[in-house]
């Protein structure tokens, strides 16, 4: 077997070749796409792993420490664990960007001075640069990742404004290694408004123990406060990371698929071209069976050596981006043996698929063998040959468009589910943010001394004050903000959208948020009942309460162009947080720009494959074609009408490709979304622009090839040509 | 309808030049039956070629109903040979992946008014029940007589036949020259057939011999 994989390695080291660097190029693309996705996991799981350092008590208050709480607080813990064990802290929440993908947060405590080395040392972390805080300041030091996804050097002001209770400066003093994201920073760091609450230390066998003791008993007392801990820790993580997976998941299946097509087609030529030997192979005595398993053993070796090589290369390419692209943006790469393993789906399904095209081939009897080693006509010619698409025949029956025609399938297919995934997720971001087209939500740190200018509340056709609830909505890859006003029912009637008499502690939703809500897509929420109302729509929800905190003040408006002179009262009177148009036109722009950006480069490459490949067809078929060529010239067609008759070809192989490749997904998309997406907010699929990004590649395609044949077709004597 | 003057087709390589046809002077006749025969080499397949626009001669004028030919544009030439020009090889060049009628039908811009015409033809060849074949799947005579088929469908006024029996048993062979033959007298259109065997062009009208490049007139059969 050996001497003959050899003798056969000689022979056609080119297609052998070939073959390997094809499953290289998959498998190395698929790690490193999806180790790019996994980062995100693993960054967003480094902030979550400070919670099994110890666990987080905290509760919300505007105006410093609450005394009654503390009080209850400390009584538990004296009555449960000792005090000693415990040390009081305030939280502030940075915003942390995932390289566009999304914002994940993560906590800078307010401790004592004296407390760092114990935090430093309970979270396996250390100073790895720059000096600690003074107290009375508001110095911080935080995780160098941060530092880099922030470019924030040390000694520079940092301004984090989007997030509520960061409220402020902070000079960063000094930058944290280790396993877990997070800062440190002196007392009152929250400035008062903000998270207060207790970390505590306990044995790492015994942390769960603690947290579900301090549970229960925090709930017995009916406290309004938070905990986290290992065991919310772990319920984060296994939520974040599903997404992530997912993302995983569907990357590899799409990327390893492409390649799938471009190595069975491979086989497939070189099975057809190897008939002939197959056919003496059998003479001399070789079962099929036997013909199956040198074959076999053949795709063995040479997918294996892909697979190895393009793990090595992956691995060479992923330590490149590491120094290049993650660590610079504060990402963690994270363990890619998931990754790794699933990039295994190339060669194995190739080599499964190869059997299927030799099992076919060793049906016929041998002289059936040999006779089709002789034939000039490919693979669909019969399925054409007396099929009811008279118009689709002519084309496909001669040799060679094939292998465009099935790449541009695949390249529509793949142009139409990135499109569908980055336009799903666009538009999930601009649905949740319906409500806001024609409102601004401005948040007030004093409502009382907060007056409107006259032009603006003019303008206006509403002002009522507002809070803003926050939720989490789960996507298919992360999660995205979901912002609802909660009014009161007294101030309710302002807001024109929610009908007479809106009842207290009434979640009124548009039918799409009342959906994601019951799949269980929402965290977050705080409310009685719920109704569904017509007049809202997209994502869109209001929370009626009987009393409200207003914290801010909620403005309608019917010109767009106020929302832009809010914001700039809003920035110049120092308020913390607007929300309106913008917020959601910036949060698209940062929010899928990652998955833009992959979703572009897989488009771009596909796009690529199918310029070569149709300049190469193109080429193969005129070349082939020669002779045929030659003898419609000599039956008086003209150079031009032969090159009309390729025009026409190819326009029918690429648009029926290219319509195939997008109804086929389309259908496919919407069954997989009903089988596996479910419970996931999907928004609609944005058809235009897949459509306008298809007909223009395809037509570039088109033109490419149109020039080929061109060029190809002779100006020399028909009847020279014939006679060579 | 032709007239040859001084036609010459040579070969130049560095080292040498070597003449397929030498100067000839020729003059055919509307509705002529002519058949040129010699050995291989011998420059008659050249002789067929430059009459049909197929290939250039090195020098010399080639009229064609008053036209010069080698002023034509290769456009222009395409054009005369879909109209005016029948063809049939030695070879049927038949497209492989073309039915028998699309192949009948190949020389034809305007195909939609065709059946009838397609109907006489291939009823006379016995093509019928083959219609829907591919070049693959029929005999040589078969092929062969698709191939007179297609040269005859556009009703051309000169048929250029290049050795149309050579892959032919004897049967298909006579059956293949009497079709074309037939159509030539029943349309009035010239037949021009280059044959290696005397045999075959023994009984048409006019006879010409190209031996060496030479044409040489044999005489006229009455």
């Amino acid at each position: 077997m050996l001497k003959y994989m050899w003798l056969y390695l000689r022979r056609r080291p080119g297609r052998i070749l070939v073959f390997i660097f094809v499953v290289a190029l998959g498998v190395s693309m698929s790690l490193v796409i999806s180790s790019i996705f996994l980062s995100f996991g693993e960054t967003r799981s480094r902030i979550a792993k400070i919670n099994e350092s110890w666990i987080t008590v905290q509760y919300l208050s505007e105006s410093g420490r609450d005394e009654s709480i503390d009080n209850s607080l400390v009584e538990i813990f004296e009555d449960v664990f000792g005090l000693s064990d415990v040390i009081p802290v305030d939280i502030a929440y940075l915003g942390y960007n995932l390289f566009g993908s999304a914002r994940a947060n993560f906590p800078v405590y307010g401790i004592k001075q004296t407390e760092i080395s114990r935090m430093l040392q309970e979270s396996n972390g250390y100073i790895s640069e720059g000096t600690v805080f003074s107290p009375g300041t508001n110095e911080i030091i935080v995780s160098d990742s941060f530092l880099k996804a922030s470019d924030v050097g040390l000694d520079s002001v940092y301004e984090e404004e989007s997030e509520m209770a960061s409220e402020g400066l902070y000079t960063v003093v000094g930058s944290l290694a280790g396993s877990s994201v997070f800062g440190l920073g002196p007392s009152g760091i929250s400035r008062g408004d903000g998270l207060f609450g207790f970390l505590v230390f306990s044995e790492g066998g015994f942390l769960i123990a603690v947290e579900n003791e301090l549970r229960s008993r925090v709930g017995g007392e009916e406290l309004s406060v938070s905990i986290r801990g290992p065991v919310s820790s772990r319920e984060t993580l296994e939520r974040q990371y599903a997404s992530y997976y997912l993302g995983v998941f569907l990357t590899n299946l799409f990327v390893s698929l492409v390649f799938i097509v471009a190595l069975t087609m491979l086989n497939s030529v070189s099975i057809r071209e190897r008939r002939k030997e197959y056919a003496i192979l059998a003479a001399i005595g070789h079962s099929p069976k036997n013909l199956k398993i040198r074959l076999f053993m053949e795709s063995l070796y040479q997918g294996t050596a892909g697979w190895i090589l393009g793990l090595l290369a992956g691995r060479a390419v992923l330590s490149l981006f590491e120094d290049r692209f993650f660590t610079p943006n504060g990402l963690y790469l994270g363990d890619s043996t998931i990754s790794s393993i699933c990039t295994l789906f190339i060669p194995f399904t190739t080599i499964v698929l190869s059997q299927i095209l030799i099992g076919r081939h060793l049906r016929r009897d041998l002289v059936g063998l040999l006779k089709s080693s002789e034939e000039r006509l490919g693979l669909l010619k019969n399925r054409f040959r007396n099929g009811g698409l008279p118009w689709l025949q002519f084309p496909l029956r001669s040799d060679g468009y094939k292998s465009l025609f099935v790449n541009i399938i695949a390249f529509a297919a793949l142009v139409t589910v990135f499109g569908s995934l980055l336009s799903s997720l666009t538009g999930t971001v601009r649905d949740s943010g319906w409500l806001f087209d024609r409102r601004s939500y401005v948040q007030t740190s004093e409502l009382e001394e907060f007056t409107l200018p006259e032009e603006i509340s003019l303008k206006s056709t509403s002002v009522l004050p507002a809070d803003l609830l926050e939720l989490d909505v789960k996507l298919m890859f992360g999660a995205t903000k979901l912002f609802i006003p909660v009014v009161s029912a007294e101030h309710s009637r302002l807001l024109s959208i929610l009908g007479e008499n809106p009842v207290a502690g009434t979640l009124y939703v548009s039918r799409g948020l009342f959906d994601l809500i019951d799949n269980g897509s929402v965290r977050g929420l705080d409310y009685s009942s719920m109704e569904v109302l017509p007049n809202l729509e997209s994502l869109a929800g209001v929370l009626v309460e009987d009393r409200i905190k207003s914290e801010g003040l909620l403005l309608s408006y019917d010109d767009r162009n106020l929302a832009g002179e809010i914001r700039r009262f809003a920035s110049e009177a120092g308020q913390v947080e607007v929300v309106d148009r913008k917020t959601f036109e910036l949060k698209i722009r940062a929010e899928t720009q990652f998955m833009g950006l992959i979703s572009s480069i897989i488009i771009y490459l596909q796009f690529f494959v199918v310029m070569i490949i149709g300049v190469v067809t193109v080429t193969r078929v005129v070349l082939a074609r020669r002779s045929e060529i030659s003898i419609r010239n000599i039956l008086g067609q003209s150079r031009d009408e032969i090159g009309l008759l390729f025009f026409g070809e190819l326009v029918l192989v690429l648009s029926i490709g290219a319509a195939t490749g997008y109804l086929l997904t389309t259908v496919c998309w919407q069954i997989f979304r009903s089988l596996f997406l479910q419970g996931l907010y999907v928004s609609s699929i944005v058809v235009p622009e897949t459509l306008y990004r298809i007909s223009l590649m395809t037509v570039i395609v088109l033109l490419v090839g149109v020039i080929t044949a061109r060029c190809m077709i002779s100006k020399q004597d028909p009847i020279s040509i014939i006679e060579r | 309808m032709f007239e040859l003057k001084e036609v010459a087709l040579i070969y130049e390589t560095k080292k040498q030049a070597l003449a397929a046809l030498k100067s000839t002077d020729l003059k055919i006749e509307k509705g002529e039956e002519v058949g040129i025969f010699g050995p291989s080499g011998s420059g008659k397949s050249s002789l067929l070629f430059i009459m049909s626009t197929l290939k250039e001669p090195s020098r010399g004028e080639v009229k064609y109903e008053g036209k010069e030919l080698t002023a034509l544009t290769p456009s222009a030439k395409a054009e005369l040979r879909r109209k005016e020009f029948g063809f049939v090889f030695q070879e049927h060049f038949l497209i492989n992946h073309l039915t028998v009628r699309e192949n009948i039908l190949l020389p034809l811009k305007e195909k939609r008014g065709a059946r009838k015409r397609l109907e006489e033809i291939t009823t006379a060849l016995g093509l019928n029940e083959l219609l829907k074949r591919f070049p693959y799947e029929l005999s040589l005579g078969q092929s062969q007589r698709v191939a007179v088929a297609r040269a005859l469908i556009a009703g051309p006024k000169v048929v250029f036949a290049d050795e149309p029996t050579a892959s032919l048993d004897d049967e298909n062979g006579s059956r293949v020259i009497e079709l074309l033959k037939s159509y030539c007298s029943k349309s009035g259109a010239t037949l021009i057939l280059v044959s290696h065997s005397f045999e075959i062009i023994g009984d048409f009208r006019r006879r010409l011999k190209v031996e060496n490049g030479q044409v040489y007139e044999v005489g006229v059969n009455a």
